[in-house]
């Protein structure tokens, strides 16, 4: 708050009072009043009048000043009115008093919605492991009968499986706090549990896993990383071209040594039909599926968006390459030290 | 023939589970009472317990640390959970393993292979059809009293035809049995690693209808 907004603020009753000193200055010379009295009489009502100024100004900038500077400071602004003290003039207490309970009224409701949002996603996660019992009777009915029909029903019971995995991180992935558990693992162990886990994927599609120099450590969450590679190997999958020898190769390096953004790349590369130019800045975006998706028809545009989610929540880097009836390779980074992970 | 105790409160699950296990040469009991379950694994001494977690009226993990208390039978928990948190749990409550479900029904056999082979090193360790018969130990099969030994792959592949002995093993299966052992072979490689222990076998005399290619179907055993 400014001295001098502040006296613009106010000229108006200041003009009154003003006018109101020189009217009583100049009647008490008209009625004869002593020059030297009336001085003393002006210099009174002027230092009174700067007194009052002052201590009003005073007193409203702390509070206003206090205000903005709490405001400024918060990155969660409704909670502004926890932060502030009351004030002891009266305009301000009842601005402070409707900042309370507009902030109060604001808390309530982001709580009822937080609260719905996680009972949400507590149900998600209790429906989905209620869903999985008989999933895993049908598997085995099949593993106990197997012919034809029951050999094409497994096929199917997979992709249920996986698209019920899906929801299960995607709910995960909106949780509000930590639900994951990073620990320092093993690139190889990593990439060769992911492609055994999802070798029916690449097996079913003659897609032959390569595994580079996967000989380093990383800091993340298995179980997550798991399921981000999961995705990945299900891409190649939907997007191998028809014809030729179908590879995915998993290798990893280190990017950026010595620095302290040092980390190592773990890169994941098909040989599919790969994304268009122009589609490759947007594969990670909610719900796009992009000329390779809507042309093979499989794309939910949630993949990769979920991918990048979660990465992001465990601290990782994900990027994607890719050129049109070459391939695509999606690339992960580990920070090298555990001090940058969140 | 070893015996599993199976604690599952789906009916129609334990049913399957119990055939699946029976198929693969296991002896199968399961709990009634969910209550009295401890005290049933004691009465029946089985070789290994097959637990699910998520049980009514009595929590698995109860279940779990109360039956470490009264004996050393291995101990897999089975499980809809799927979090490094409950994994964790459950191995420091005295299990051996830790399956998440839906688990691919061959995983699930050969955890349970592999934990009854540490506890005893004969235990599933011979698989026979007929005048075959599979060391898995040694890696070696004989036949007539000749012997052949095999290599890992070629003894995998053995295993699991012999396994299901009379049935219709697909490519893919093989395949996807390798992988899992780490062996990631493609199409090719397994064509060769077939044609190998065919030659292994005609070489100790198994006669050629032991191993039939079923064209466009896989290859099957004779029971």
């Amino acid at each position: 708050m400014k001295f001098g907004a502040y006296l613009a603020d106010r000229k108006a009753s200041l003009l009154i009072v003003v006018l109101a000193m020189l009217v009583g200055v100049s009647s008490m010379l008209v009625f004869g009043m002593d020059e030297s009295a009336a001085a003393f009489v002006t210099c009174l009502m002027v230092s009174g009048l700067a007194v009052d100024i002052a201590y009003d100004f005073a007193r409203r900038r702390s509070f206003y000043n206090q205000l903005q500077n709490t405001l400024e400071d918060l990155d969660k602004r409704h909670l502004v009115s926890e932060l502030i003290e009351r004030p002891g003039f009266l305009d301000g207490s009842i601005a402070y008093d409707a900042i309370k309970a507009a902030g109060k009224s604001m808390n309530d409701e982001i709580a009822g919605y937080r609260r719905e949002s996680e009972e949400y996603r507590a149900y998600i996660e209790a429906w989905v492991h209620e869903v999985k019992t008989p999933i895993a009777t049908a598997e085995l009915m099949v593993e106990n009968n197997r012919n034809e029909v029951d050999r094409a029903l497994d096929g199917q019971l997979r992709r249920i499986e996986s698209c019920v995995e899906q929801a299960l991180y995607y709910s995960r992935s909106t949780a509000v706090e930590q639900d994951y558990l990073i620990r320092s693992i093993k690139l190889e162990d990593l990439a060769k549990k992911a492609v055994r886990e999802h070798a029916r994927v690449l097996i079913d599609n003659g897609i032959q896993p390569i595994f580079g120099s996967l000989d380093t450590s990383v800091f993340a969450d298995p179980k997550w990383c798991g399921f981000v590679l999961g995705q990945i190997i299900d891409n190649a999958g939907k997007y191998r071209k028809p014809e030729g020898h179908a590879v995915l190769k998993l290798d990893a390096c280190v990017v950026d040594a010595g620095t302290a953004d040092e980390r190592i790349v773990l890169s994941v590369a098909d040989n599919g039909i790969g994304v268009p130019t122009g589609d490759v800045s947007r594969v990670f975006d909610k719900g796009f599926t992009g000329e390779s998706g809507r042309r093979f028809g499989r794309s939910t545009g949630i993949g990769l968006y979920l991918c990048k989610r979660l990465c992001d929540k465990m601290g990782l880097s994900i990027a994607f390459e890719s050129e049109e009836g070459k391939g695509s390779t999606v690339f992960i980074g580990f920070p090298r030290n555990a001090m940058y992970l969140p | 023939m070893p015996k599993i105790f199976i604690i599952e409160d789906d009916a129609r699950l334990r049913e399957e589970l119990a055939t699946l296990l029976a198929r693969n040469g296991y002896e199968t009991q399961s709990a009634v009472d969910f209550g009295r379950a401890v005290a049933e694994v004691v009465a029946v001494a089985p070789d290994l317990v097959l637990l699910d977690l998520s049980l009514p009226l009595m929590d698995g993990q109860m279940i779990c640390r109360r039956l470490r208390q009264e004996t050393s039978v291995p101990i897999i928990v089975v499980t809809s959970r799927s979090d490094d948190a409950d994994e964790l749990l459950s191995i420091s409550m005295g299990a051996d393993d830790f399956v998440s479900k839906p688990y691919n029904p061959l995983i699930l056999l050969a955890r349970i292979a592999a934990i009854l082979r540490r506890g005893n090193a004969s235990a599933g360790a011979v698989v026979s059809c007929g005048s075959v018969t599979l060391d898995i130990s040694q890696g070696v099969v004989s036949h007539d009293g000749s012997q052949a030994d095999l290599t890992k792959n070629e003894m995998h592949l053995l295993y699991v035809l012999m396994k299901r002995a009379g049935g219709i093993v697909s490519r893919a299966d093989l395949q996807n049995e390798l992988w899992q052992s780490d062996e990631f072979v493609d199409d090719n490689t397994l064509t060769v690693n077939i044609n190998r222990l065919r030659r292994s076998l005609a070489h100790i005399g198994v006669p050629d209808d032991f191993l039939q290619t079923k064209r466009g179907l896989g290859y099957t055993v004779q029971a």
